[in-house]
């Protein structure tokens, strides 16, 4: 074992660095931290302790863009399925053991995705009982009625101070926006009206088309660090690759971030099976192609886990699907959510599209610095299985053997089994804390440069990608240990992470 | 049936706001947290409240002199109550903490704290067991909505075997009594009629035991799904058949439930009549739960379930995986010796623990002098709606308390924080958010 360090001065000495903003990839060097912070190498180094790093990788802490971790929705998961899933762990963890076992795992900052303005106070209260990570959320200020009715009316003025004035009242990071005026078909009761960015909303002159354009223009008006989030429309349904096509042409020239797009990447029509398929390939053409986006893949892995969305719309079509128990809740004016268990299966047709076309989308990324690695927490998996995704993306030949197992019409149809690209470690540091770090908007984190948090993750290099990223030798948080080897050491408080927006 | 109709009013109501303006009061008499009353207690203005609401206002304004806390019975300053507390919480073998539902979310923060310092079990004291449960919830989910939404856009409003008038007294004059732009019908289905003034609009289907509904939800079921009825008496087909009917014609339904349920059959039923609804119209149930003695029911299970994965109780705070189970039922197993009841009890749970084990273990944390036991410590504090913090309506809206004058009593809050510091020490910066 390493012996403990003090918290306040220390150097880590002679680490492997993977640190891809500086360029630093697998370069054994010193990594000095001083009261929280990265520091260069001091002139005088008495007083600072000395902690042999030497054969360890050394990343920074990971930083989770897009996962679900507290309010309303993620309550009622935990009621929905009080049992543990069958691997033995809780498919939606209480928020003490979601901070704790994120830190086990080398996580170090995270983003709630989906919180309703009406429950920011609530999740707030939630998230000050998550220990050891930093922390925001991101606020779903496009389902609010006043927000809507402004956008209707052409009124950017209005949209621009509701969104702002929600931001500061609710401490959020960023606007998230699920399934754009998806929640007004669903109030309006119109089942089975699965509409696309042009369809008017109800009752309303404006589409989800116009609804989003008008959102990236506020957030990009009241200088937020992290752009529109994006939940299209149409979340998984067969041939949704179109609506998520046409929301990234609605953003051609701009900055938008596109969130779980594997839910968004289907072909076929209808409800049909038989077409149902990957439209991956012209998707991240287009994608490659638009710089200012930037993408979160929501990842399925085979398992047990929990679907919970603020799209009531795709919530029903999901659960009257499976036919499972599932809890949906309208808020008044401002959103809502639906709730269910699910098991995604090997066997599966459409599972094993949903698993082949995730990872899809990773090897067809032509820049890393524009993705990051989710699963969507718990929709696709838990965040503990971050590390067998890894796996999948930086070992072919394990990948292959996985592809082998499912269902036989993905094996022969999917473009996965022609893919052998590899993620690098440096590679795979860029999806899962630089790039992260750099789409949300977080200057300090993501890397290991001076003035940056002292968020560092000490792995030990094994061939076994799986097990290298699962248990961590050292996670430090803010330059304090908080877990070795699995066991959590220390619990700081972390901090909220609240947008300020420029006035209006 | 209808499926493409639209159902909201063509202008909406501004969102609530989430907090009041300072000065403001929610009434807290019961889970409803009424926050549209006029409190001026100098002008003798008690207005828009309940009885029971401005009751609870009237002698609140009218009690005297701030009491002192009791150690067996003796006056004594609160600092020698919470150290007395503290003494006789660290001596007992097991500790259960209960009450929860009188306090603010921060309260229950600060009491699952104790709790887990204590290494004791807790559990909120549910007066009634209307409300599926943990269990519950995982095998039949539910479809439910804010009570702003009935009120903006359910045309038809079915109250199944319950009146909400014993437990949430207000609930019909606020959020089913004002006028939609197109007509609401309501309809009562129950043993007993609805306490509603006469109208062409409502009607009363009679059923002739409480748990008649059970079948009549079964049989509902059958005709949405278009199946055959099966066997049943000829008055639960017909209304069956007169609900049907009823919804075929609307726009948008809401069915109020509440009637105490302690096997969850009923509300089985309503959940799977819902469900198939939604399938293609809107359609929700708004459940009321936990009604008198249990204003913040909601935010007690809420703080549970993120601290330990269950919304009742847990055997020993800090661990995930309880089960639901009422404070009764611990004290019944005779396996506490001590007990720290935060805020006012359901008369059957005080009743419980009087009996249950010995009344110096008895530590309380309310508003009230405990009644019929002078043994063990009562520490004052003040009225739930004079606390800052915040509450959670069981519809899922949060409502801020803006907090009472400097002169009233302790706040619940920082009697909890003064017990755990006198239990484990200062808080050091360090450890301030996590656990000791």
């Amino acid at each position: 074992m390493i012996p403990a360090s003090p918290r306040p001065r220390f150097v880590l000495r002679g680490g492997t660095i993977h640190d891809p903003l500086h360029d630093r990839d697998g370069v054994i060097d010193d990594l000095w931290i001083d009261n929280g912070k990265i520091v260069p190498r001091p002139a005088i180094t008495a007083g600072f302790t000395v902690v042999d790093a030497t054969g360890l990788v050394v990343m920074p802490g990971g930083v989770d863009l897009h996962s679900h971790i507290a309010g309303p929705k993620v309550n009622l998961g935990r009621r929905l399925t009080p049992s543990p899933a069958a691997d033995g762990r809780h498919a939606v963890p209480t928020i003490e053991a979601t901070g704790c076992l994120y830190a086990a795992l080398g996580y170090t900052t995270v983003f709630d995705a989906a919180i309703a303005t009406s429950a920011a106070r609530l999740a707030h209260l939630e998230l000050d009982d998550l220990p050891i990570l930093d922390k925001g959320i991101y606020l779903l200020a496009g389902d609010d009625q006043r927000v809507i009715d402004a956008a209707a009316s052409g009124d950017d003025g209005a949209i621009r101070r509701l969104v702002g004035a929600a931001i500061e009242a609710g401490r959020g990071w960023a606007v998230k926006v699920a399934n754009p005026g998806g929640n007004l078909f669903w109030r309006h009761g119109r089942r089975g009206d699965h509409h696309d960015l042009d369809t008017p909303l109800p009752g309303l002159a404006l589409t989800p088309r116009g609804l989003l354009d008008r959102l990236a223009t506020a957030v990009d008006a009241l200088a937020l660090p992290h752009p529109l989030h994006i939940h299209t429309a149409n979340l998984g349904l067969p041939g949704n690759w179109r609506t998520l096509d046409e929301t990234m042409r609605t953003f051609e020239g701009r900055r938008a971030h596109l969130a779980h797009v594997q839910f968004h990447s289907y072909t076929g029509g209808d409800l049909d099976e038989g077409s149902f398929g990957s439209g991956v390939e012209p998707l991240a053409d287009r994608f490659n192609a638009q710089p200012g986006l930037t993408l979160d893949v929501g990842q399925v892995l085979f398992g047990d886990t929990v679907a919970m969305t603020g799209d009531s719309e795709a919530a029903a079509h999901l659960a009257h699907a499976t036919g499972v128990p599932w809890a949906s809740h309208d808020q008044h004016l401002s959103g809502g959510c639906g709730v269910m268990p699910i098991r995604y299966r090997e066997k599966s047709l459409i599972h094993a599209w949903q698993w082949a076309i995730g990872l899809e989308w990773y090897l067809r990324l032509a820049d890393p610095w524009r993705g990051a690695l989710s699963t969507d927490h718990p929709n696709g998996a838990h965040f503990l299985a971050y590390p067998l995704l890894m796996k999948l993306l930086g070992d072919e030949p394990f990948r292959r053997e996985a592809f082998a197992r499912i269902h036989p019409t993905v094996r022969n149809r999917s473009p996965l089994g022609g893919l052998t690209r590899e993620y690098s470690l440096q590679e795979l540091c860029i999806l899962t804390r630089a790039a992260p770090a750099r789409i949300a908007g977080l200057p300090h984190k993501g890397h290991l440069g001076p003035n940056a948090d002292a968020d560092v993750v000490l792995y030990r290099p094994d061939a076994d990608l799986a097990r290298m990223f699962a248990v961590p030798a050292r996670v430090y948080k803010g330059g304090e240990l908080v877990a070795e080897d699995g066991e959590i050491r220390g619990r700081p408080r972390g901090a909220v992470m609240a947008a300020t927006p420029t006035p209006a | 049936m209808s499926q493409q109709r639209s159902v909201l009013p063509s202008t909406h109501a501004p969102i609530a706001p989430a907090g009041l303006p300072a000065g403001a009061t929610v009434c807290t008499a019961c889970a409803l947290l009424c926050d549209d009353g006029v409190v001026r207690p100098a002008e003798g203005r008690f207005e828009r409240l309940c009885e029971r609401g401005a009751e609870s206002f009237r002698r609140h304004h009218a009690a005297g002199a701030t009491p002192a806390a009791t150690i067996d019975g003796r006056p004594a300053d609160v600092a020698a109550a919470i150290a007395a507390a503290a003494t006789r919480l660290s001596a007992a073998r097991r500790v259960l903490v209960t009450g929860l539902n009188d306090l603010t979310i921060e309260g229950v923060t600060k009491a699952c704290d104790v709790a887990e310092t204590l290494g004791a079990a807790i559990a909120p004291a549910i007066d009634d067991a209307r409300h599926p449960g943990g269990s519950m919830i995982a095998r039949c989910g539910e479809i439910t909505a804010a009570w702003e939404e009935l009120r903006d856009r359910a045309d038809l409003v079915i109250f199944w075997g319950h009146d909400p008038a014993d437990s949430h007294p207000r609930f019909v004059e606020r959020f089913v009594a004002p006028p939609l732009p197109f007509p609401r019908r309501t309809i009562a289905v129950g043993r007993v009629p609805l306490r509603l003034p006469p109208s062409a609009d409502h009607v009363h289907l009679s059923l002739d035991a409480d748990d008649d509904d059970v079948d009549l939800a079964r049989l509902l079921l059958a005709s949405v799904l278009e199946r055959p009825l099966g066997a049943a008496p000829e008055r639960l087909r017909d209304a069956a058949l007169a609900l049907r009917s009823a919804i075929d014609a609307a726009r948008c339904v809401g069915i109020v439930t509440g009637r105490p349920d302690p096997l969850g059959l009923s509300a089985w039923g309503v959940v799977g009549v819902v469900r198939a609804l939604s399938r293609r119209m809107a359609a929700f149930q708004v459940p009321l739960d936990s009604g008198a003695h249990a204003p913040n029911a909601a935010g007690a299970k809420a703080v549970l379930t993120w601290r330990y994965g269950a919304n009742a109780s847990t055997a020993r705070a800090g661990v995930a995986g309880g089960s639901p189970a009422e404070a009764i039922d611990i004290v019944a197993t005779g396996a506490v010796d001590a007990i720290l009841a935060l805020g006012r009890l359901p008369s059957h749970v005080d009743e419980a623990i009087l009996t249950g084990i010995d009344p110096r273990g008895v530590i309380r944390i309310a508003p009230d002098a405990p009644a019929g036991a002078p043994d063990g410590v009562w520490v004052p504090c003040r009225e739930l709606f004079d606390e800052a913090g915040t509450l959670l309506r069981s519809d899922g809206r949060t409502i801020e308390l803006a907090g009472g004058t400097a002169d009233s009593l302790p706040s619940a809050v920082v009697l909890l924080a003064a017990l755990r510091e006198r239990l484990v020490g200062p808080l050091s910066p360090k450890t301030e958010g996590g656990k000791a």
